[in-house]
């Protein structure tokens, strides 16, 4: 089928604008769904949407942001969970620990070792699908892709504060969830040494 | 003090990524020197979001998936070279005598049409408003539509029975192929007709139990295949193993779509989702047979 100039210069101009943009698109689904097959589905689907609305989007502006927004909103149609709010974790744990050592480690990877173990990036990537969706966005978005807040806030359709309050809180959920896990390793590790003995 | 602790927790993840302003730094860095537990939140913050980003990198998107967006952006272009291709736009000067001849026989046929439907034998008149306006519209957002109707109160039932096996037979009847219709012997029959969308039939049957309402919308797979109804490839991936689909509305409502050789149904309702699934499983008629 031939396309008429017209339209050549509408999706060359797409592809240009927009193609770039499909590794972060992919990593952001991936992340949010926990599925290459579904992610892949759904970077389509945002491509296909952007596409049709690509008269919408003003030449030269933010991109990333117009594709992460178009997203987002697919995401929340096809997968939002009902997630109840983030459950009531037990911060003080990890906090008085952290103050106990805080004094007698010096390097922030022993720090970091302390708290937290090795773990493994599966465990990581697992702990960050067990965030509530707002949480898990801004934290991937930011941390992940390397985003702005203000390209995030736009995404989200929220204030910057918004943004800054779900970072934190999302990685203090996080922090707890791989603290969580690191101990679990722990115990694991002092009952095999009791079995030995 | 407390105040001040609230302000700097707002600030902290802006601190951790150099996100502040000079003034919020200032304050930030003031605040953190003399608290010790701002302080010690601040630096486990930090070491986490190191800690994790080391752990959790980007992942390379797969070799195909550039092929099979550029894939399906060309189908969508296929569309529209399709519509655009229509010859009388080729001849410019032609153009406007016959936009006026059209104009005029759309006005013939359609006088024709609506002196037609004054008589009380043409039931399928009715065509659903949503359909017109866009070249194919997705089956959820559809229902989802007719939904919102039925909450406005402004479904239009064809039905005056309430015996569930003339109901369906009925709707059997004037649809023309067979629908396995759930039918939910504890819930209220608010009503049902049969619409035209694409030039095929389509079903819509309301239940009503307490304040929710179950809302079924039917139509045949054919429309679905000829693309005119669209479903998202994720949704037909789910028809295809024969399980059901899941998806919210705009409003937050339910739906779940399902489908068989000869039709799809998509349920929309304000019930919860175990609800839902208990009503529709009682029906005997759901889960055999399946969408091919």
């Amino acid at each position: 089928m031939k396309l008429t100039s017209e339209y050549q210069g509408r999706r060359e101009s797409f592809e240009k604008e927009m193609l770039p943009h499909m590794a972060a698109l992919y990593n952001f689904a991936v992340r949010m769904i926990g599925d290459s097959d579904d992610a892949k589905d759904l970077v389509q689907e945002t491509y296909i949407r952007a596409y049709r609305y690509f008269d919408r989007f003003s030449l030269g502006t933010n991109a990333r942001g117009w594709l992460g927004r178009i997203m987002r909103n697919l995401y929340i149609n096809q997968y939002r969970k009902d997630i109840a709010a983030p459950e009531k974790v037990d911060y003080d744990e990890i906090e008085d620990f952290y103050a106990s050592i805080r004094s007698s480690v010096v390097d922030s990877n022993d720090l970091q070792e302390k708290l937290f173990g090795n773990l493994l990036g599966d465990e990581a990537s697992a702990a960050l699908l067990e965030l509530p969706d707002e949480f898990r966005m801004t934290v991937i978005l930011f941390d992940i892709e390397g985003f702005t807040y203000a390209e995030i806030a736009e995404i989200n359709e929220v204030p910057v504060g918004t943004v800054r309050s779900r970072l934190h809180r999302g990685r203090k959920i996080l922090r707890d969830k791989l603290r969580g896990y690191a101990l679990s390793h722990g115990f694991k590790l002092a009952n095999e040494k009791i079995d030995e003995g | 003090m407390e105040q001040d602790c609230q302000k700097a927790k707002e600030l902290m993840s802006g601190a951790v990524d150099n996100e502040l302003s000079e003034e919020e730094y200032s304050f930030f860095d003031r605040h953190i020197e003399s608290c010790k537990t701002c302080r010690n939140e601040f630096e486990l913050e930090k070491l986490t979001q190191t800690y994790f980003k080391e752990k959790v990198g980007l992942l390379d998107p797969p070799d195909d998936l550039l092929e099979s967006i550029r894939e399906r952006l060309s189908e969508e272009d296929a569309i529209h070279v399709n519509r655009r291709q229509i010859p009388i736009l080729r001849f410019h000067r032609y153009l406007w005598p016959a936009l006026g001849i059209a104009i005029i026989s759309i006005f013939v046929i359609v006088s024709a049409f609506l002196r037609k439907s004054d008589k009380p034998t043409s039931e399928f008149s009715e065509e659903f408003p949503f359909a017109t306006m866009q070249h194919t519209t997705d089956a959820l957002i559809l229902s989802d539509y007719g939904f919102q109707n039925v909450l406005r109160g402004e479904f239009h039932s064809q039905i005056t029975t309430h015996n569930a096996d003339n109901i369906i037979e009925f709707i059997k009847r004037k649809a023309g192929y067979s629908i396995p219709l759930p039918v939910i012997h504890d819930a209220d029959w608010i009503g049902g007709n049969v619409t035209m969308l694409q030039k095929e039939k389509v079903v819509n049957v309301v239940y009503k139990m307490g304040k929710s309402y179950i809302y079924v919308y039917a139509f045949p797979t054919s429309l679905a295949h000829a693309n005119q109804v669209s479903l998202s490839r994720k949704c037909i991936k789910t028809l295809d193993r024969n399980e059901w689909f899941w998806n919210h509305g705009t409003k937050g409502e339910l739906q779940v779509a399902w489908g068989y050789k000869n039709c799809v149904c998509v349920v929309t309702s304000n019930l919860d989702q175990s609800n839902l699934m208990t009503y529709l499983k009682t029906s005997k008629d759901i889960g055999d047979n399946g969408w091919h």
